[in-house]
């Protein structure tokens, strides 16, 4: 083995480890569970307060936006379960939240004291296309 | 007229087939015949796909509701504009206009070797160019079709989402699609290559210029992406790392380590399995980002309608990375490396293939991000995201390593360049680095990433400005001309290398306003009455009144606020709300820009006194993204355009003048 094979290979491991490294910190910063509303309520045990990102859907008509203390609150279920999940947010409500069908992913954590989730951040996934249903004018 | 171009579709399926088949026999059989046959049939496809694509826009305009697709993204009170660009509005539609794309890129092809005599490559590049074309075909006109009509049609329109109704419409789409689809003629011609069995560096040289067409396009289109979301409230503003976003953003990263290793094989035809791995990789990557967006298999903010076409984009992705690798196995022997391998770790050569580890290594990283959540709940049962933290934490200190090489690319010549030159070289843009990290510190930068993305993109900056400074320098004292024509003279003379370089400045800018925006975004709510004045930072802002207006299809709501920057009148801006038709409102943002910061105000919404919530928000050097951008195409065009002859001549004594200006060795 010349001295360049050497230098090359010694590069490459210490390259990939670095990398491999890299990836291991980034997971540790910004992974976190994504949980329909009826998993979070299952593993309420497990997560404490930890931060949690939770998909559902909003439940119509139960969308509050105080002008006043900007704190908007709203309840969101699963398809399949019957729990609600009470969501506070502070600043700027998202647009489009009472669309019908649209689905909202909650990032925050489960405050078990309030029963309350208590969002950092909100995003509404908002549908491109408006399934019409069939014969629906 | 539905009915045109519905059998304009059909028509051009059938041609795609005889295309196929004449290809097939003209090869086989070396009959030219067939050959021109299926030239022909290539243009007629490109006839009846605009014929097509022109009748569905014919649709729109007229607000034929019979058709499903314009029922579902148009209505009567639609602008026009947001009419037309419903052609690619939804997915039946952005397919017809994918396959519209292609062919007519696959006609521009024909049309510019088939008269050559030495085109024997063309029938390989049609082949593979008419495959993926009947791909789209096959979709287009049996599992998506844009002219299917509904029973019971509703007169207006369903009318569309009002999020789409935004200028971005009509830029982010159709250039990521030029971007997306201009990747098929490179990929196509590669893999001619390998067919062929004849691999110099002759299909580089070919689609040089679709190449930088496609990433140009490609660029432009994720960053009008990125100016869209960040206008559209919920979006996650300009860039949010979600999968969609994703999707786009990585052909960008193999198709920019692409652009980079080629050169290396024109100068010395070396990295030839690499740069084919790349094309066939990139290219893969544009169909798997369709997969990702399409089949919604990884929750989106920009969930598209779901549906099972995407998983047939799966399946045609592994039939291309099938075929990719297997041409690639079998000519393995023929494409060893005969030639000298690098000689040093400090040259051009060596320069490329760091960026091109630390790309793929990008690539990787958010491609892992993105399908993290699949494998995870393959592996655990349990869907774990991974979120902005993940991909700021590995993609900043890779970004940074890049821009190193940035700053250093300019000195290294090809083979060898002596580390000592460098080093002299690099006194000045080194010690004025050096130099601004206290200054940055003291101004109030604290944080250890922005500091060295600032610091570091100020000695790409001056290591860049420098080299243009020598060069200008050493021709003006060769030639005597004055300083301004010595520079054009230089610029104009060796474009692609200074081309290049106004593509790195462009890209500094970027990062600038990225790292910018990522660290320093400042925010705050208030809750004000008419009339009420309030300051934030530099800001003197008055909220004046509020008021409501009707346009076309939409009512809305704004308030006035005026603006002072300094204490100097900026102007009124008014964030509004608007209510379309049927339709739950939504929030228009109110952006007045300087090259400094953004000033960025949200309605969040107002009582019956007329008392409204607002938020304010800062960003600091944002419009530098943009700016950056439009450097990036200037640079770009200015590296593409063909060179005048005289132009030529001249080139090589400027190279022998700027080497050895810079005192560095070459061999």
């Amino acid at each position: 083995m010349n001295e360049r094979t050497k230098i090359i290979i010694i590069a490459s491991i210490l390259i990939t480890a670095s990398f491999i490294y890299l990836v291991f910190l980034g997971m540790k910063e910004g992974s976190m569970y994504y949980l329909e509303v009826s998993e979070l309520f299952d593993r309420l045990d497990d997560l404490g307060q930890k931060k949690v990102r939770v998909n559902g859907e909003i439940i119509p008509n139960s969308v509050n936006f105080d002008l006043n203390t900007l704190k908007l609150n709203f309840s969101m279920k699963d398809i399949k379960g019957s729990q609600r999940l009470n969501v506070v947010y502070k600043g700027t409500p998202p647009d489009l939240l009472e669309q019908e069908g649209v689905t909202l992913v909650a990032e925050g954590s489960y405050n078990r004291e309030l029963g309350i989730f208590e969002a950092k951040k909100l995003l509404v996934k908002c549908p491109s296309k408006y399934e019409k249903k069939e014969g629906e004018v | 007229m539905i009915d045109f171009g519905k059998y304009s579709l059909l028509f051009s399926f059938v041609l795609s087939l005889l295309v196929f088949i004449c290809l097939i026999i003209g090869i086989r059989r070396k009959d030219g015949r067939f050959i021109n046959v299926s030239y022909r049939g290539s243009k007629g496809i490109f006839f009846f796909m605009t014929i097509a694509s022109s009748m569905l826009i014919y649709a729109f305009i007229t607000n034929d509701f019979r058709i499903e697709y314009v029922a579902s993204y148009s209505e009567r009170s639609l602008p026009i504009f947001y009419k037309i660009t419903g052609l690619w509005a939804g997915q039946k539609g952005s397919l017809l206009f994918w396959g519209w794309l292609l062919s007519l890129f696959t006609f521009i092809v024909i049309i510019q070797d088939e008269k050559k005599v030495n085109s024997v490559f063309l029938p390989y590049v049609l082949l593979f160019l008419n495959l993926t074309l009947l791909f789209f075909l096959l979709l287009i006109n049996f599992v998506t079709p844009p002219f299917e009509m509904i029973a019971r049609f509703p007169q207006d329109g369903n009318g569309l989402n009002p999020l789409l109704q935004n200028p971005g419409m009509v830029f982010h789409p159709p250039t990521l699609y030029l971007g997306f689809v201009g990747f098929t003629v490179p990929f196509a011609f590669a893999m001619a290559a390998l067919v062929m069995e004849d691999l110099g560096d002759w299909w580089i040289k070919k689609t040089r210029a679709w190449t930088l067409f496609s990433w140009i396009f490609l660029t432009l289109g994720v960053v009008f992406g990125g100016w869209w979301a960040y206008k559209e409230l919920g979006w996650g503003g300009v860039w949010g790392w979600d999968p969609v976003e994703n999707a786009s953003i990585m052909p960008w990263f193999t198709a920019t380590a692409f652009l980079h290793s080629v050169m290396i094989q024109e100068r010395r035809g070396m990295l030839k399995i690499w740069n084919l791995s790349l094309i066939l990789l990139t290219f893969s990557l544009v169909i798997f980002g369709t997969f990702i967006t399409r089949s919604g298999i990884i929750s989106s903010v920009h969930s598209f309608g779901q549906s099972p076409v995407g998983f047939v984009f799966l399946g045609f992705l592994f039939l291309i990375m099938a075929v990719g690798i297997y041409l690639i196995w079998t000519r393995y022997e023929k494409l060893k490396e005969k030639n000298p391998r690098i000689e040093s770790f400090l040259s051009r050569e060596s320069s490329f293939l760091y960026n091109n580890i630390i790309f793929l290594g990008i690539c990787f990283a958010v491609f892992w991000g993105t399908i993290f959540p699949l494998i995870s709940e393959a592996v655990k049962g349990v869907k774990i995201s991974v979120g902005p933290p993940f991909f700021n934490t590995i993609i900043s200190p890779l970004f940074l390593l890049l821009l190193i090489l940035m700053a250093i690319c300019p000195l290294l010549g090809w083979r060898k360049t002596s580390s000592k030159g460098i080093l002299k070289n690099f006194s000045i843009p080194l010690s004025l680095m050096g130099l601004s990290l206290p200054i940055l510190f003291i101004a109030g930068i604290r944080d250890f990433m922005p500091l060295f993305f600032y610091s570091f993109s100020l000695f790409v900056l001056m290591s860049l400005l420098r080299d243009f400074y020598i060069g200008t320098r050493a021709i003006r004292k060769s030639s005597g001309k004055g300083w301004l024509s010595s520079f054009w003279s230089l610029v104009i003379k060796n474009r692609r290398r200074y081309g290049g370089f106004v593509v790195h400045i462009g890209i500094v800018f970027i990062v600038l306003g990225l790292a910018s925006y990522g660290y320093y975004q400042y925010k705050e709510n208030f809750a004000l009455k008419e009339g009420q004045e309030f300051t934030v930072k530099n800001y003197r802002l008055k909220y004046v009144r509020l008021t409501s207006f009707e346009k076309r299809n939409y009512e809305g709501v704004g308030s006035l606020i005026e603006v002072y920057n300094s204490g100097k009148f900026k102007g009124i801006i008014r964030p509004e709300k608007r209510f379309y038709k049927n339709q739950e409102p939504t929030t228009e943002v109110a952006i007045l820009s300087n090259i400094f910061e953004d000033l960025y105000l949200i309605l969040d919404g107002w009582n019956n006194d007329n008392s409204i919530a607002l938020t304010v928000v800062i960003n600091p050097l944002l419009s530098w993204i943009w700016i950056g951008t439009g450097v990036v195409v200037f640079g770009t065009i200015w590296a593409v355009l063909p060179k005048r002859k005289r132009d030529d001549e001249l080139d090589i004594i400027e190279k022998d003048i700027i080497l050895h200006l810079k005192g560095i060795e070459t061999k």
